[in-house]
């Protein structure tokens, strides 16, 4: 991995003056993406808050060639890019080595997205895939998708008299996209920015399609000051909300386990999306939530010791 | 008598940053118009930018039906609920001579009229912000400013305002009086404290042409190609700061932990060194001052309001 003053020497693939939001991850997890790659990166996006905030016309933030197609393809366009390039080869018209990084958010990986991730994952292109996880519409205003984790207030899933906010979990889009049998798939948080950038690197240099899904804690959306942002991702680590692991050719590695596992209450609380679970009369739901992800944790580590054993019976 | 003489329609516009409340307080003013009998209309704008961004709201007011639902290009009253807005946007764009320009600021209507070059117009002024502070605890200006608005423009009075805050709030904070209570003090405060000047200057003024000069479709390329990288490095974004992370290059440890997290890119390296922060585009997120080690402490942040002052 390069250390951070050899990243400060590449030139800067996204510049400032987008217009994200103030203490926006997005921005930086795009950049810590394109800064791991040894080769030149072609980025192709999804509809979504990345994409609108960097591109309002005519000006452009991409320090790299980039493109934007629809919602519903952004890893249909990745391929074609990939299939262009070595098209181009074939006939001699072209001789570099470039990567290919799409990026979308949830909506256009759990729900928009989904039967063209498939689609490409299946057929085995090389592309990095990165998931910018806000765990809902933001874009278009907070509306619910595939990754609101249970019991979050949305604007489509309003907490109040009948609902507690939405009232399904999240999709496990890590076991679907492994279930494709994919080189390389890995959950990160830009909290942890060397586990970040490891993931990075070895998503680009997988043999074959790589999935990244970030966390992007979304200050407008979840509810708490931009300065908070990293703060929340890394309790969202420290709770095993959101857990740091990677699954390479089958073989589940959990990169990081807390010492102390923290309450997930510590991540609940700091935003607002959840108030209304700190209200008496709903702290049944605070602990059913701390029951679900005991599970997934657990659930997890038994993953990893089966895989464990398998790596080492071959 | 109120200083804005009745007119048939009365057209307002609200320039604020996403997430200061002024699309809310035109809602509350238009239900409040048409309570006392009005016709009214409250609609906001919104680019596809982010919280802190600038926008606009809109109001029209009438005694008579109306029938025009377009953005208001030539406002009456021009209500500014973030002053640092007029650094970079032409809020009394279109305005007409002798209108209103209601400001969210500690300075007198007299200090504003030189300070922003509003001598044309008639202004208001109420430090909107630090009423909100001191009575909702935070900075959401707004609703002093309606308060300021009723006692300027008598277009609507202070109680239809103060039962229809009440009638808005009443079911979200039924278990929180006090932030009903709150919103009213911080109404009544905005009209009491609120002061204005006439108009200094009766020339017509003629719009500056915009920034940005927009090519026609026949110039541009096919499929809306831009072929420059980096051209957003030409749009300013420092405006939308509260916060200023101020670098002292003699405490820096040169970690480059700031660099790293900047969302904005805006800390500036020279030859992989830290000496700077790009002011034109940073956001004043603080990230890069909580990033800075504790016993280097090379970033802090301060009250962009301070910088205003000196």
């Amino acid at each position: 991995m390069p250390s951070v003053k050899e990243l400060a020497q590449k030139p800067m693939p996204l510049v400032g003056g987008h217009r994200a939001c103030a203490g926006c991850p997005e921005p930086i997890a795009a950049r810590w993406v394109m800064a791991s790659s040894d080769k030149p990166v072609v980025a192709c996006l999804a509809t979504g808050c990345l994409e609108v905030t960097t591109t309002i016309f005519p000006y452009t933030a991409w320090g790299v060639p980039y493109i934007h197609v629809a919602f519903e393809n952004t890893a249909a366009v990745a391929c074609g890019v990939e299939a262009a390039l070595k098209a181009l080869k074939k006939r001699g018209r072209y001789d570099g080595d470039v990567n290919i990084v799409a990026f979308a958010g949830d909506g256009g990986t759990y729900d928009i997205g989904l039967q063209a991730l498939s689609g490409a994952l299946e057929r085995g292109h090389k592309f990095v895939f990165v998931c910018l996880d806000n765990q809902a519409y933001m874009n278009t205003g907070i509306q619910r998708s595939g990754a609101t984790p249970r019991y979050a207030h949305t604007t489509t899933s309003p907490a109040g008299d009948v609902l507690s906010g939405k009232p399904q979990g999240r999709k496990n889009i890590m076991e679907i996209v492994a279930a494709h049998g994919i080189p390389y798939a890995a959950q990160a948080s830009p909290s942890h920015w060397k586990d970040f950038l490891l993931k990075s690197e070895k998503a680009f240099k997988a043999d074959g399609p790589a999935f990244l899904n970030v966390l992007i804690a979304c200050n407008l959306g979840w509810g708490f000051e931009p300065i908070e942002t990293l703060e929340i991702s890394r309790l969202a680590v420290e709770t095993c909300f959101w857990p740091l692991y990677e699954i390479e050719n089958g073989v589940y590695r959990i990169n990081y386990k807390p010492r102390h596992k923290l309450p997930v209450e510590e991540f609940l609380k700091r935003q607002r999306r959840f108030a209304h679970l700190f209200r008496p009369e709903n702290h049944h739901l605070i602990e059913a939530i701390q029951a679900e992800i005991d599970a997934q944790w657990e659930d997890l580590l038994r993953k990893e010791a089966m895989s464990a054993s398998k790596g080492s019976s071959q | 008598m109120s200083a804005v003489a009745q007119r048939n329609l009365i057209e307002i516009r609200w320039h604020a940053r996403a997430g200061q409340g002024a699309k809310t307080a035109a809602n509350i003013l238009a239900q409040a118009a048409l309570r006392e009998g009005k016709y009214a209309q409250s609609f906001p704008e919104f680019g596809p930018e982010r919280r802190g961004a600038p926008m606009q709201a809109f109001n029209r007011l009438s005694d008579e039906p109306f029938y025009m639902h377009s953005g208001i290009t030539e406002p009456d009253i021009v209500i500014v609920v973030d002053p640092r807005l007029m650094e970079t946007i032409p809020v009394t764009d279109g305005l007409k001579p002798n209108g209103w320009v209601i400001v969210n600021t500690h300075f007198s209507p007299e200090e504003a009229q030189v300070r922003w070059e509003l001598k044309p117009f008639k202004v208001a002024t109420v430090d909107a912000s630090a009423i909100a502070r001191e009575t909702l605890k935070q900075d959401i200006p707004n609703v002093p400013l309606l308060g300021a608005f009723a006692k300027v423009t008598g277009l609507v009075s202070l109680e239809t305002l103060q039962s229809d805050t009440v009638h808005r709030l009443e079911k979200r904070f039924r278990d929180r009086p006090q932030v009903i209570e709150a919103n009213l003090k911080a109404l009544e405060r905005g009209f009491n404290e609120v002061s204005w000047v006439d108009a200094q200057v009766f020339e017509p003024i003629l719009a500056e042409p915009s920034q940005i000069a927009f090519k026609s479709w026949t110039e541009l390329q096919e499929g809306g190609i831009i072929p420059e990288p980096s051209t957003s490095l030409l749009y300013r974004t420092g405006s939308w700061r509260l916060e200023r992370p101020v670098f002292d290059p003699q405490k820096c440890v040169q970690c480059l932990m700031c660099w790293l997290v900047c969302p904005d890119s805006a800390i500036v390296l020279e030859s992989g060194k830290v000496v700077g922060i790009d002011y034109d585009h940073c956001k004043g997120c603080g990230l890069c001052s909580l990033q800075c080690p504790p016993k280097a402490k090379a970033l802090t942040m301060v009250l962009e309001a301070e910088f205003d002052k000196k």
